[in-house]
């Protein structure tokens, strides 16, 4: 009998140690399962409720401000093209009457 | 299916804004306000020396005698140093300037070799001049010296054209193919947008071809019309690259439509 006591106070302590770990385990994992739920619902509701018109409105203006954007390049081009026509008409290489 | 398409949404807009912003942040090459100022000094310049040199003529034509010769010489000298610095500094300009950043090195090569030959060219008339004994050939060689190289109708304009065209290049393989892919990378077709930047891409090319052409020989007879050429390639780059930004704008606005309708 003296034997077996100290067996049996050495399997309690480690049950105890799995049970902590499988109860820390899904404690995580249910965490884990509402905080994905909780950042991603907002999204889904987002998308298919009033805010979505907000949503399309800051698009409008992305896609606005792109356009602009583009515009200026193509404008800057457009000048740009003009600045060589004009010096390809240059007179300063028109030899001078000597 | 909401969520995918969302996903999609914001690849889509990111793609734009990403691409389209450091592509008009200057990114692709084009040209600030300071850089406009620059690029005008060489003229402006150009056009300081030319009161000078209508100077110096002025003196050679009221001179008498065997003092013709040594005016015409003096107006010579300013004549030829007036180009060989403005091609000096257009060979430093295309290191410097991010007008011309995109030229690739065998580019900026083939450009620098073909103003050094007009420096070089320049030197030995400058030379020639110098030496000079006959009045009626100096005359003549200082004409040379005008249309032979055509340093500010020629030179300069194909230059800063060559410059323009690669950076047009640049900017569709670079920032516009960048956003294509990722377009493409949604799962949207893009293959017309593709293709007006295939074409895009196509005439940018043949405009620098052209400007090579006009830098190797400025003295052509036909490089006014070599400039009518390039010009058109550069507009035709111009409308292709609106009939992008339509493309894109229409493509976004069909997305709107069927992200709206999904959801």
């Amino acid at each position: 009998m003296e034997t077996l006591v100290p067996e049996q106070t050495g399997v309690e302590p480690k049950s105890k140690s799995v049970a902590w770990l499988v109860v820390a385990l899904l404690l995580i994992f249910f965490t884990s399962v509402f905080l994905w739920y909780y950042f991603n619902k907002p999204t889904t509701e987002t998308a298919s409720n009033s805010p979505a018109t907000d949503q399309a409105a800051t698009k409008d203006t992305e896609l606005s401000t792109v356009s602009n954007q583009i515009s200026s390049t193509l404008e800057e081009l457009e000048s740009e093209i003009a600045a060589i026509t004009s010096d390809a008409n240059s007179t300063d290489d028109d030899a001078p009457n000597l | 299916m909401l969520i995918q398409q969302m996903t999609m949404h914001r690849i889509f807009n990111t793609a734009i804004a990403i691409a389209v912003l450091s592509l008009m942040l200057g990114q692709a090459g084009f040209v600030t306000a300071q850089e406009k100022t620059n690029g005008d000094q060489l003229r402006v310049k150009a056009r300081e020396h030319r009161t000078e040199i209508d100077t110096a003529l002025t003196n050679f034509r009221s001179a008498r005698g065997e003092k013709r010769l040594e005016k015409l010489k003096v107006a010579s000298k300013r004549i030829v140093s007036v180009r060989t610095e403005a091609l000096n500094g257009l060979i430093a300009r295309l290191a410097e300037s991010k007008k011309c950043k995109n030229l690739s090195e065998a580019q900026l090569s083939e450009i620098k070799a073909a103003i050094q030959s007009i420096i070089t060219k320049l030197e030995t008339q400058d030379s020639d001049i110098a030496s000079s004994t006959d009045l009626t050939k100096a005359k003549t060689a200082i004409k040379e010296v005008y249309t032979n190289n055509k340093v500010f109708a020629a030179v300069i304009p194909a230059t800063n054209g060559a410059c323009l065209a690669t950076r047009l290049t640049f900017l569709i393989d670079g920032r516009l193919n960048t956003l294509v892919e990722k377009i493409k990378a949604a799962g949207i077709e893009t293959a017309e947008i593709e293709a007006l930047m295939t074409k895009a891409k196509s005439s940018a090319e043949a405009a620098y071809t052209v400007y090579l052409g006009i830098l190797q020989n400025p003295a052509a007879e036909n490089v006014r019309a070599s400039f009518s050429t390039a010009k058109s390639h550069l507009q035709t780059t111009r409308q292709e690259l609106g009939a992008v930004k339509s493309a894109l704008a229409k493509l976004r606005a069909d997305y709107e439509q069927q992200t709206k309708d999904g959801s």
